[in-house]
């Protein structure tokens, strides 16, 4: 069974077609770096991908859910982290992770520690990406949906993610390429 | 206890967030108290309608206006939570802004004039429907938009029309239904709403 199911999932707003029908599978464990035509139609792919917006047409199945019938189960496998930062939302780093824990239904204490555990293993990642990616981890995704991540980062954020699968959406083909590069080693 | 704690997180921070917004809107409604004459209980409770319907308008606007939440609302939408439980979280910021406003208003309305436990309590049920309903505006747009913020600023009137008109469990009534509705409608976009 597909993690991520994309069938024919395109996204048009005001008549103006940000995504073409996309048909795409990813299964378990998998990892794939998307190059998108521009930013816009990598942030709506992120978010269809995460089950946050409905296709305009076509549909998007995550573990066999449909988001729009089943929200909340699709939101306990996937893993979303936005590409803008998130600096002044919060204090601190804790305040941050217990207001996720809080969402998620986790235990605050032990969310944090665990928090502090992640954060490490990101050593070198700036804290506005580091953070969103650190909240994302936190309930153990089964799918990790990244939009626009900086490539740099690659090896960082897939050593983090561990098992989980991967679907990130970029930009600029080279930046896809350089994802994929670290992904599946040769 | 889990459902609970979503609640509490989301609401104490936009508070926090909303701490300017919650001083002014307070200082506002103090202000008009102190400006409002006081030998015409009628025209005092017209206005605290009026103008505590107008700030709860304004506040739950704001809620979901120019991107100010952009990254809050996205991890919002992001966490298992059904629309009707976001709804209630967040539509509890602007209740919370307007009564701490209302409260400020009746306090320094109560140096000049005994006010009416009647009149606290419609004005706060008033209030809070005109707001839950200018909420609904907010996760809207075009038509749909002018049409929920037309009926909010309605309030206000209707419940004065009926406070004088008939019996003061009427309005009471009137309001709690419509404010119950328009928390219902509001679930039911906030689960279809597109952050994009």
């Amino acid at each position: 069974m597909a993690l991520l199911e994309m069938r024919d999932a395109s996204f048009v707003r005001a008549s103006y077609t940000i995504v073409a029908p996309l048909t795409m599978t990813l299964g378990e464990g998998e990892r794939l770096a998307y190059a998108c035509a521009d930013e816009s139609a990598a942030a709506a792919i992120a978010l269809m991908a995460a089950g946050l917006v409905a296709p305009s047409s076509g549909r998007v199945f995550i573990a066999a859910f449909d988001p729009r019938i089943q929200p909340v189960q699709v939101k306990r496998i996937v893993g979303y982290v936005p590409h803008e930062a998130l600096p002044h939302d919060f204090p601190s780093f804790t305040r941050y992770i217990e207001f996720r824990a809080a969402l998620w239904g986790m235990p605050r204490a032990q969310t944090v520690v665990r928090a502090r555990a992640l954060l490490a293993r990101l050593d070198g990642v700036h804290e506005a990406f580091a953070y969103p990616l650190v909240g994302a981890l936190l309930a153990q995704p089964r799918l990790l949906v990244l939009d626009r991540p900086q490539a740099a980062y690659a090896p960082q954020i897939l050593e983090a993610a561990g098992e989980s699968a991967i679907f990130s959406t970029h930009s600029s083909a080279r930046d896809a390429q350089r994802f994929n590069a670290t992904a599946v080693p040769a | 206890m889990k459902r609970g704690a979503a609640t509490i997180a989301i609401v104490t921070t936009r508070l926090s967030k909303e701490r300017r917004v919650l001083a002014l809107a307070a200082a506002a409604c103090a202000m008009l108290a102190y400006l409002q004459r006081y030998d015409d209980a009628s025209a005092r409770l017209a206005g605290c309608l009026v103008f505590g319907t107008l700030i709860g308008v304004a506040v739950a606007l704001l809620q979901r206006g120019a991107g100010r939440f952009r990254e809050l609302e996205l991890c919002e939408q992001s966490a298992p939570l059904f629309g009707r439980e976001l709804a209630r979280a967040t539509a509890l910021v602007p209740c919370a802004i307007v009564t701490i406003a209302l409260a400020a208003y009746w306090l320094v309305s109560a140096a000049y004039a005994k006010p009416q436990p009647l009149a606290i309590t419609l004005t706060a049920f008033a209030v809070y429907a005109g707001t839950l309903i200018a909420l609904c505006a907010g996760v809207r747009s075009g038509a749909a938009r002018v049409l929920y913020l037309a009926m909010a600023c309605a309030i206000p009137a209707i419940s004065f029309a009926l406070a004088i008109a008939v019996p003061a469990l009427v309005p009471l009534a009137f309001c709690a239904v419509i404010g119950f509705v328009a928390l219902r409608q509001y679930g039911e976009a906030l689960a279809r709403y597109d952050p994009l």
